[in-house]
């Protein structure tokens, strides 16, 4: 009786290890509007879908983002202009696709529910360094994959 | 004229405007047969624009050296292809956007790249002439051809160096290379523009993380061709860095190592009366981890040095050799001492196993 009960206990530890380590978790930052356009409009003009770009202007390095919103969130964001800081609520969570991902759910008090099915949206995340060769500054390069500064910073741009 | 007016008979002042008004149509319905040059005013250069550059050819301005019979050029570079009459080099901001990577083939190194290619500059370009000197391309668009803003687009086949050490956690460096085949860098300053250098949205090559991407310019001079050629030439070089999965590398050449090892290792604790279903225990064990890794092998070229699978299945045979042999000591040693080899084999075989393999994965 005992072994069956054992192996019953180290199962459900393990399902629940696993499951927790694919448990979602939420983050809070604020970001600097760049860019805002509107994509498509009704009759009257009214956004029916808008382009936001913005930078993480907490995160280190110049990390951008662009996400694309619905008309509620069009018409919502219309009180802010360009260069404005306003707050944002990210959730991460795992991507089947087997790696760590992030959506924007709320900009500003404005929420942003974000569909699966988006392809609009993406993120220029990155830092760069100048390439130096022989004392002399030859380009740049750009890691993708994010560095620890970052990550501890930011931590929901963390893919693994 | 004077024809023209016994001919005709027209007065001087007619003959005149007429012949005006005939260079005038001819000038504006573009009627001139090709090779008739019309000369016309140089634009008057304002305090702002900096002066237009000459676009003849510095060879036909070269002077002959009397010894060598190479013309050259007074200045910097003597080279008959330097052009020190073009007023000094135009700083030109490479950006480039990957939309698409395809047919990546680590056996060769060659990958098909889709990607837009932007020039921009502060003066005028020259005219330019770009090839790709690590691959070729199948399509090139002209988007936009000003003289201080290009963009093209090219889908072609590039290939790049392998770097496998690190294999099954290797980066590998994706290259494409652009040259300007017509003008050094006395009239083309290439600089990389990290602000228009991206993936393009959705970016992804199958079976690889992007790792990174930089891009450099290297000035580099051909070995003599001739005498004074000095002139160098700007090259771009955009990298794109992949990074194999690791989930993917642990799966496919570690946990097969370590299963061939862990049943060869359980062999160790069977007795003498067990000799046969020890020994099957091991032998096929080595044959399984050959086979293995000639497999792992057949999807790379030949290198020059030991990947770390390799390392690892160097280990893994040493391995398999050490158990072999504490089986077969039972052959060469008095069959009083079987219990001791037994024990000893044990008790000395998992820790050297388990040693043996740790640095096999960690070397």
């Amino acid at each position: 009786m005992r072994t069956p009960a054992l192996v019953v206990v180290v199962l459900a530890a393990l399902s629940v290890a696993l499951l927790g380590c694919k448990r979602s978790s939420w983050y809070q930052s604020n970001v600097e509007l760049t860019r805002i356009d509107p994509v498509r409009v009704d009759d009257q003009g009214k956004p029916l879908t808008m382009d936001v770009e913005f930078s993480w202007v907490e995160c280190p390095g110049l990390q951008l983002e662009v996400i694309r919103g619905g008309k509620d969130f069009a018409a919502c964001l219309s009180k802010y202009k360009l260069g404005d800081k306003v707050p944002v609520r990210i959730e991460k969570h795992w991507d089947e696709a087997g790696f760590w991902d992030w959506d924007v759910h709320e900009m500003g008090g404005c929420a942003r529910p974000p569909d699966p099915d988006d392809e609009a949206s993406f993120d220029t995340i990155r830092e760069c360094h100048p390439w130096v060769i022989n004392g002399a500054t030859v380009g740049f390069r750009c890691n993708i994959i994010p560095e620890k500064k970052l990550l501890a910073a930011c931590p929901w741009f963390g893919r693994y | 004229m004077e024809i023209l007016g016994r001919i005709t008979g027209w007065p001087r002042s007619l003959r005149s405007r007429m012949l005006a008004a005939l260079f005038a149509a001819f000038f504006a319905f573009g009627l001139f047969p090709p090779g008739v040059a019309i000369a016309q005013p140089a634009p008057t250069p304002s305090a702002s624009s900096p002066p237009a550059p000459s676009y003849e050819d510095p060879l036909d301005y070269a002077v002959a050296e009397s010894n060598s019979g190479v013309p050259t050029h007074r200045g910097r570079f003597k080279s008959p292809f330097a052009h020190p009459r073009f007023g000094g080099p135009a700083e030109v901001r490479v950006g480039i956007v990957l939309s698409n990577v395809r047919n990546y083939d680590i056996q060769k190194g060659s990958f098909e790249a889709d990607f837009f290619l932007s020039l921009t500059s502060d003066r005028p370009m020259p005219p330019m002439d770009l090839v790709f000197p690590n691959g070729k391309v199948d399509l090139s668009e002209k988007v936009a051809d000003k003289p201080t803003f290009k963009l093209f687009r090219f889908i072609g086949t590039f290939s790049s160096p392998l770097d496998l050490h690190a294999y099954p956690f290797d980066t590998q460096e994706l290259r494409i290379e652009v040259e300007d085949d017509d003008n050094g860098i006395d009239q083309v300053r290439l600089v990389p523009d990290q602000e228009h250098t991206n993936l393009d949205v959705g970016f992804h090559v199958p079976g690889w993380e992007t790792g990174y991407l930089r891009a450099r310019v290297l000035s580099h001079y051909f070995p003599d061709r001739f005498k004074h050629d000095d002139l160098y030439y700007g090259r771009y070089v955009f990298g794109l860095g992949l990074r194999r999965f690791g989930t993917s590398a642990v799966f496919t050449v570690y946990v097969p190592a370590i299963v061939i090892v862990l049943i060869s290792l359980m062999g160790l604790w069977l007795p003498r009366k067990e000799l046969e279903v020890r020994a099957n225990s091991t032998t096929p064990m080595l044959a399984a981890a050959v086979l293995f890794h000639f497999a792992l092998m057949q999807g790379l070229p030949a290198t020059a040095y030991l990947t770390r699978a390799d390392k690892l299945m160097i280990s893994v045979y040493g391995i398999l050799l050490l158990h072999m042999g504490l089986t077969w000591l039972w052959f060469v040693f008095d069959e009083r001492r079987g219990e001791a080899i037994y024990k000893w084999g044990k008790w000395i075989g998992a820790p050297v196993t388990l040693l043996g393999l740790l640095a096999g994965i960690v070397l």
